[in-house]
């Protein structure tokens, strides 16, 4: 579960042909989308775009070969929503000050949606993308920063799953909030040694070639324009 | 070869940390071309620290003082720049997975050989060149931390490999290794003395390395001595008695863990295939495979946190597991509050933590100090005492206790596991010391994903355990 949710920071090696500003362009569009439907006083883009969002997002997940493992990462993402609409549930059944069940239903999609939405960035965009990127931008040191913590997320990820094993049955389930402290230790003692690595065997800067424009990104940009239109309609 | 230049002096080194004690203390030794020459010492003797202050690193990045002169090629290092000396002198360190900074193998290979040659026809023939030398084209599109640790040392090597040096410095290459990467890692140093790169092997776990060395060097109180003679007159037949243990265990062969068709899958592979296991209280089982033949999987099976994709489990034992990174085991700012907390989360009391405490003073850990700032066997004796003493019917699942550790610290804890009553499996992927007490153990071989029950061969690596300390204490 835990290996299913390091992918979704990973970037996928598929090469989809689609050019770097398109790619970015569209999960930007996504997530302001997903904003927006939220204040537009229209029942149904109300309750249909995070669907559509979610669902569009289930396409490129598809698309890209990672549907499986970011539904199995996700799965821990979900317990937490559950969590959230179990409470707000209650609440409706105390008759305690609570959304209505369509808002809590619709809530927990838009939440999902921006999660994975957000997680799209990194899988989209490859860290050499993001290290010429920010080259460009006069980042470089900011760069290399960059790759090193996406590179790192999954060896965090893998030794936090360890933890987890390790303190539930230490603790008969109990503080499990803890398997954050030997976590922090490793981070800390594994900095330096990360820093090492950088002066003992550096990196080019980035030459990948940042395309802003490829034949194929045109279906991006009418996917997006259909998704705005009723948007700006209502 | 000692009638040329050496390639690398040392002058009366002395190296220490920032505030602290003097780790290198007037060490004096030249390494010359084409020589492969292995370090050894024991936990805390300075290896590390010793491949740090000839890199110029410990000074550096690590804030420590150096005294005397390190001298490569007849030029002081330090007034060598990195980007000059890392070209012709290569560490490969210890953890192999902090050294890459691309997510994908193929990627960070391509990256820093970009950084060495501008012209992207000679980066590709390089690529080439270093990825078939290693044997790695099959790794390639491989993200780095799905290596196993055999296949993330030999990326390294790899990596290593690209400016071409003259000098490579391997920390404990042997760590995390399985037996079949061993033979592996010897192949390939055989290689690399093939074509006269000049090696410093600093290793624990030296026995696979004594043969292809041509000097064997002991660190010790903070200076060098040639032990060379000594260790390579290990005798063989010394080395293979078995050595007795007295347990407590009582037979009464009652079943605690019993695992019956168990199967387990990863996204469509198959990862075990059939496990049929049986664990007596009191068993010690080992289970003894290569790196990722799915040893941590079954442990977290049988420990309860993964669901087996077919098949059942029979438990009767409180679980208890100790994982490779131990230092993962511990959440507390001191030992004493970490026998507290499990004490008190298990609903134990306060004798529980006061005996406690008593057996751990008896072991020789301060229980003042900090969990995280034990030596790596220290911290594998406190999770295994914690463990053993919080539950009458326990289960430790261990996994890899062994690696990271001499052979002396090895020997002890694993004689320390064979005398209590406590029910243990324990994954590892060397037999070098079980062999030696192999009438205490069952051992099983995981394979493929199978179980099958071991069977000793007479050319299992033994070690000869008095040997051993008398020559890390110096006696010899």
């Amino acid at each position: 579960m835990i290996r299913g949710l390091s992918y979704l920071f990973l970037f996928s090696d598929k090469r989809l042909g689609y050019s770097v500003l398109s790619r970015i362009i569209l999960i930007l569009s996504l997530l302001i989308i997903l904003i927006l439907s939220r204040s537009v006083h229209n029942f149904y883009i109300y309750i249909s775009y995070p669907i559509i969002i979610l669902a569009s997002e289930f396409v490129i997940l598809t698309i890209i070969g990672r549907l499986r493992k970011v539904l199995s990462g996700i799965f821990m993402i979900a317990i937490f929503i559950l969590i959230g609409i179990i409470i707000q549930l209650i609440n409706v059944f105390l008759r305690l000050p609570a959304p209505g069940l369509t808002e809590i239903i619709i809530g927990s999609f838009r939440l999902t949606a921006f999660f994975i939405g957000f997680t799209l960035i990194f899988q989209l965009i490859n860290v050499r993308e993001w290290r010429s990127i920010l080259s460009r931008l006069g980042l470089t040191e900011h760069a290399q920063t960059i790759t090193m913590v996406l590179a790192q997320i999954p060896v965090i990820l893998t030794y936090f799953s360890e933890a987890l094993v390790t303190l539930r049955l230490k603790y008969k389930g109990r503080k499990i909030f803890s398997a954050i402290t030997p976590l922090i230790y490793y981070t800390a003692q594994n900095s330096r040694n990360i820093i090492e690595t950088y002066i003992m065997y550096p990196m080019k800067e980035s030459r990948e070639n940042i395309n802003l424009f490829n034949k194929k990104d045109l279906l991006i940009y009418i996917y997006i324009i259909s998704l705005i239109t009723p948007l700006t309609i209502s | 070869m000692r009638n040329q230049q050496p390639l690398l002096e040392l002058r009366d080194v002395w190296f220490r940390y920032k505030d602290g004690e003097w780790i290198l203390r007037g060490v004096k030794e030249s390494f010359y071309e084409g020589e492969t020459v292995l370090i050894i010492g024991e936990a805390g003797s300075g290896k590390t620290t010793l491949a740090r202050a000839v890199t110029g690193l410990g000074e550096t990045l690590y804030g420590g003082e150096l005294k005397g002169e390190i001298v490569y090629r007849g030029r002081d290092i330090k007034e060598l720049d990195f980007s000059e000396l890392f070209k012709e002198i290569r560490v490969v360190g210890q953890n192999p997975y902090n050294y890459f900074i691309e997510p994908l193998l193929r990627e960070d290979l391509m990256s820093h050989i970009r950084y060495l040659v501008d012209d992207e026809k000679k980066a590709e023939k390089i690529f080439n060149k270093i990825v078939d030398m290693t044997r790695l084209r099959k790794l390639i599109n491989r993200y780095f931390y799905e290596l196993s640790g055999g296949e993330a040392r030999r990326a390294l090597i790899a990596k290593a490999l690209a400016s071409d040096p003259v000098l490579i410095i391997f920390d404990e290459p042997l760590m995390w290794l399985d037996d079949d990467s061993t033979k592996d890692f010897l192949m390939n140093i055989v290689f690399l003395k093939e074509l006269r790169k000049t090696l410093i092997i600093l290793e624990h776990r030296f026995r696979p390395l004594i043969n292809i060395s041509d000097r064997v060097l002991l660190l010790r109180d903070g200076v060098l001595k040639d032990v060379t003679s000594k260790i390579k007159s290990i005798s063989r037949e010394k080395m293979s008695k078995e050595d007795p243990v007295v347990t407590k265990r009582s037979f009464d062969n009652k079943v605690i863990l019993k695992t019956i068709d168990l199967w387990h899958r990863y996204d469509h592979n198959i990862i075990l295939r059939n496990i049929n296991l049986s664990v007596d209280k009191g068993d010690v089982v080992m289970i003894y495979g290569p790196n990722g033949s799915g040893k941590t999987t079954l442990l977290k099976i049988l420990a309860g946190y993964l669901k087996p994709w077919r098949g059942r489990i029979y438990r009767d034992a409180d679980m208890m597991y100790i994982p490779q990174n131990i230092s993962l085991f511990y959440t507390e700012e001191s030992v004493k509050k970490e026998v507290q907390e499990i004490c008190r989360t298990r609903g134990l009391g306060e004798r529980c933590a006061k005996d406690l405490l008593k057996k751990i003073v008896d072991i020789g850990i301060d229980v003042n100090l900090s969990p995280f700032d034990l030596s790596y066997g220290q911290q594998v004796k406190l999770a295994i005492e914690i463990s053993r003493n919080v539950s009458d019917n326990i289960m430790l699942l261990i996994d890899e206790p062994f690696s990271g550790l001499t052979y002396v610290d090895r020997i002890e804890i694993l004689k320390d596991l064979l005398t209590d009553d406590k029910t243990k499996i324990i994954a590892t992927a060397n037999l070098d010391i079980i062999s030696r007490y192999r009438s205490h153990t069952k051992i099983y071989m995981l394979r493929e994903g199978s179980l099958y029950e071991y069977i000793h061969s007479e050319a299992d690596e033994n070690i000869d355990l008095e040997f051993l300390k008398s020559l890390y204490r110096g006696s010899l």
